[in-house]
Order: structure tokens, then C-alpha cells, then sequence
């Protein structure tokens, strides 16, 4: 999968018996909650450990990043041909 | 040696259209729409995976993107994404480990499971595995859809599996199993193509019925092993045990890749070549395993000489040439094997032709032990414990921050060539995760 666009965003998570569960994010001014986790996958880089979550809003599907290192949240744009 | 029907209970779990269900669960926009994954976006890409809508409409394994968009103009295509993949169906073989340890990832989506002593007979199975269905969904993704195959032979279960697609369930026993081959094709059986096929129906053999009561000692004398041992797997006699993991070492690892027109016209031939020793170099040493010897392959793309008049205008034409090395000693180190690669590669390539694949293998591993100092053929320089103890670091360097984080100078001017690919039949670099995760 090509990633064309990746953005630090803020994100209210739920940590739990090592599952990660992101609930709200906050993206251009916007805040969206989280209704469903379509799918969750992780990938390591090295030591790091990068969570990727596909969520829906109610509305749009949105691709989430957590790196597990940096302790930091993205928001990944992927590309498509339509 | 007299052989007695297959006892077993063997299962088949076979991922439905898995590349394309996986990127349509991560994105609703796909769902029910036809859905092409790709190696590469291009018009020139081909799909690897179309969705079940997508067969549907006649779209199979191979065809381009050009001609998918043609034929299905409301087509979707999306790039693959190996790691995806691997993370899902890491998944699912590890809900079927909650039915057997014996387990065999077949492929990157299929896997054989023998049950064999965990089950009294084949209808005890029918509940375990529907709720291997239902984990899949609720766990992981309520659009993953897996076909299920229970026979008492692998290729039985994996024809049973085949049986009923999507989302089905098939078992065979052995009072059922003429039964069920009557209702197949010769070429439906797995390991008989239309060669094959030829060849039997020289014999004499038109369905599968006819090759399953054809005398074994005429099938092994004109068709040879092969044949002899899927007659016996559809007779219900089973040769093969079912291999749990870990997987047997393997016998080689190497790398190959289809250079772009972009990296000949950069002059990055060399950066990714040597990306690719390092890359087939890190996985051998990460399998503890030394080579002893290598081969480099190369094909090139002839330019176009013709005229449009010409019969040959436009067709591209291929020439290579192969090259192999057989180490003094076994070595793993870095520096040894991208040096050794390297030379091989002068030998067959003299910097000017527009190379159009690559490939680089590491035959004879043994385990590793500690390497000595070895003369490379014709050439000055030696490996030394230095060269590997710096490899080690290396390798140490990439554990912790990734692979792209230590290169050789000339590879530090590649950007994003070689991304990572995925194989149907490689399993490595799939991880076990538990069901409840």
C-alpha cells in the first residue's frame, strides 16, 4: 500500500490488558468519534512497534497510525486507483 | 509397503479472494464494489487479487489494470500491502491453534490443520470450525469470508475446501468420497493442470473417477511419482504428513526484483542490487544460516531496433544470463556476500544494457559457525572475523531502528525502490498472535 499523506494528529485511546482502542480524534479543526475499528494491524520497524487501525466514523473510513516508539498518533492518506 | 485408508482428520482453511476481503474490510468504500489489489498501480500493473465481485465479472489473477478498467469501468484498484496481510492472517492462524498445534501454513492464505486424536470423528468438527468462522468475523472482520475442507486426505480437504466458495464448508468422508470426485473435473485436482491432463487423457483417463481406478503401477511407470501420489491422496491413502511449525529450514533464500525503466535511467542499478544482496543477506542471517555459495541472474530489455512496418514493432524482447559463485568456506557476512554478488554481476552485466530483472540466491545453507578467513577466487581481498563482527553490528543497528537504517554510501540515494512485496506461497514473516489479541 502507498501512503501519499501522514499527519500527526490527536487521539483519545483506551489501553487495555494490551489492546489499543482509539475512541476520538482530532483532525483540521475537527473532532470525529470513532463508531467502529474495521481492522487492526501492526507492523515492526525495527524495535519500533507501529499499530495501524482502520476506523469508521459513521460516515468516512479513516487509517490511523500509532508508533509504539515515539509515542505518537498519525493520520495516513493511502492511495487508490477509483 | 502396503498402505491402510487414511485415519485422519485433516482440515483445509482456505481464505476467500483474501488480499482484496482484507482491503475491504479496511475500507467500507470497497465493500461489495469490484476491488482489484495490485503489485503496482500502473496501467501496466496487474492484479494479483481481484475481490469475489470482481470474479464475478470475469476478472482473474493477472489481468492488467488497463484492461480491468475496460472491461469493469466502476472497478477500484488499491496498491497491495504485505504487511496487511501478514498482520491478519497472523491472526488467523492463530485462532486455528486453538484447535491443534499441528498446523501447516499452506500458503499466505491457507492452511492445512491435522486433528487427528483431538476429535472422535469428522461431525465433531462441524462445531469447532463454524466457530472459527464466526472468531474470524468478530475478531478480525466481519467481511473475511474462509472456505473449510474436512477430509481424511490433504488434497481431498483441500478439494473440499474448493468445493464451495465463498464462505463454505465441505466435508468428505471415505463412504462419500466417489461420490464427491464425480462431481469435479480432472483439472479441478490440484497438481493437474492441462499438461497433465494431456498426458492422462493419453492413457486413456477422462475424469477423475477413471484416474483414481487406474492400475498405480501403470500410473507411476508412464506418469511417474508425482501422479502415483495424488492418486493415492484421492483414493484416500495419505503420504504426507501435515508439516506443524516451525517450517523445515530452508534450502535457499535470495531475492528478485523487476527493474523499472526509472532506476537504469538514474543509474541506480548498483544501489538496488546491492539493496537486494542486503536485504536476501539479512533474512539468512536472521534464519542463523550461512551460505555457501551465490548466484546472480540478470535479463535484459532489448531497445527497440524495428519499424513500424516491422512484424516485431513494439515487442519488447528478452535476453539474460546467470552467474554462480561456490564459497571456499560458508560465509554470512554483509561485506563477503555483496562483494561476491557484485563481481558476479560485472561478469554478466557491462554497465550499459537496460537490465529489466535481477535476482541474487544464497544456495547451500548450513548453520551458522564462526567464519574464517576466506580467499575469494582471483581476487585480493579476504573476509576476516572483523568483516562479520561489523556485520553483526550492522545487523544490530537494524533490529533497533529498521533496515533502512544503516546502508552501504552508494544506496544512500535510494528513495522508495524495492518496496516490500508479497509471495502466495511465502509464509516467512508471519508472527502467531493469539486469538484473544
Amino acid at each position: 500500500m502507498s501512503i501519499i499523506a501522514r499527519e500527526p494528529i490527536e487521539v483519545l485511546a483506551m489501553f487495555k490488558a494490551g489492546q489499543i482502542k482509539p475512541r476520538q480524534f482530532r483532525w483540521g479543526m475537527r473532532t470525529y468519534d470513532v463508531r467502529r475499528i474495521d481492522l487492526a494491524f501492526s507492523e515492526r520497524k525495527g524495535r519500533d512497534k507501529l499499530s495501524y487501525f482502520s476506523i469508521y466514523d459513521g460516515t468516512n473510513t479513516f487509517r490511523l497510525a500509532y508508533s509504539t516508539e515515539a509515542q505518537q498518533w498519525y493520520i495516513e492518506t493511502e492511495e487508490a486507483l477509483l | 509397503m502396503i498402505l491402510a485408508k487414511s485415519e485422519r482428520l485433516i482440515a483445509h482453511l482456505d481464505m476467500n479472494s483474501f488480499f482484496a476481503s482484507v482491503e475491504q474490510q479496511a475500507r467500507r468504500e470497497f465493500r461489495g464494489r469490484p476491488l482489484g489489489v495490485c503489485a503496482y498501480l500502473g496501467k501496466h500493473g496487474c492484479i494479483i487479487a481481484p475481490s469475489i465481485e470482481a470474479k464475478r465479472h470475469g476478472i482473474k489473477i493477472g489481468t492488467t489494470v488497463a484492461e480491468a478498467k475496460r472491461r469493469v469501468p466502476h472497478m477500484a484498484f488499491v496498491q497491495a500491502d504485505p504487511t496487511k496481510y501478514r498482520s491478519v492472517i497472523s491472526r488467523v492462524f492463530g485462532i486455528l491453534y486453538g484447535l491443534t498445534d499441528c498446523v501447516e501454513h499452506y500458503s499466505i492464505d491457507e492452511a492445512f490443520m491435522d486433528l487427528t486424536g483431538w476429535y472422535k470423528n469428522e461431525l465433531a468438527l462441524i462445531q469447532p470450525f463454524l466457530g472459527v468462522k464466526q472468531k474470524i468475523r468478530h475478531e478480525i472482520g466481519d467481511w473475511l469470508r474462509c472456505s473449510i475442507g474436512i477430509a481424511p486426505t490433504r488434497i481431498l480437504a483441500k478439494m473440499a475446501s474448493d468445493h464451495q466458495k465463498p464462505d463454505g464448508f465441505t466435508m468428505v468422508s471415505h463412504s462419500s468420497t466417489q461420490d464427491f470426485l464425480a462431481q469435479h473435473k480432472l483439472v479441478d485436482v490440484c497438481g493437474i493442470g492441462e499438461k497433465n491432463r494431456r498426458r492422462l487423457q493419453r492413457l486413456g483417463i477422462f475424469t477423475i473417477l477413471d484416474f483414481i481406478h487406474y492400475p498405480s503401477e501403470n500410473l507411476i511407470r508412464l506418469c511417474g511419482k508425482d501422479l502415483y501420489l495424488l492418486q493415492m491422496g484421492l483414493q484416500g491413502f495419505e503420504c504426507s504428513a501435515i508439516q506443524g511449525t516451525p517450517a523445515e529450514a530452508p534450502k535457499s533464500v535470495g531475492h528478485s526484483y523487476c527493474v523499472p525503466k526509472a532506476v537504469n535511467k538514474e543509474g541506480n542499478v548498483l544501489p538496488v542490487f546491492m539493496k537486494m544482496v542486503e536485504k536476501a543477506g539479512k533474512r539468512m542471517r536472521d534464519l542463523q544460516r550461512q551460505a555457501g555459495s551465490v548466484s546472480v541472474s540478470v535479463s535484459f530489455s532489448a531497445a527497440k531496433t524495428s519499424t513500424p512496418t516491422d512484424p516485431v514493432f513494439f515487442l519488447r524482447r528478452f535476453d539474460g544470463d546467470a552467474a554462480s559463485h561456490r564459497f571456499g568456506e560458508p560465509v554470512s557476512d554483509s561485506f563477503s556476500l555483496v562483494d561476491a554478488s557484485l563481481k558476479l554481476l560485472d561478469q554478466l552485466w557491462d554497465g550499459t544494457r537496460e537490465i529489466s530483472f535481477l535476482a541474487v540466491t544464497f544456495h547451500d545453507l548450513r548453520p551458522v559457525r564462526a567464519q574464517g578467513i576466506i580467499d575469494y577466487r582471483g581476487t585480493s581481498w579476504q573476509t576476516s572475523p572483523k568483516r562479520e563482527r561489523v556485520s553483526q553490528a550492522m545487523d544490530k543497528v537494524r533490529d533497533r531502528y529498521g533496515n533502512d537504517s544503516i546502508l552501504f554510501g552508494q544506496m544512500a540515494k535510494l528513495t522508495n525502490e524495492m518496496p516490500d512485496r508479497i509471495g502466495f506461497r511465502k509464509v516467512e514473516g508471519i508472527e502467531l498472535v493469539s486469538s484473544s489479541s
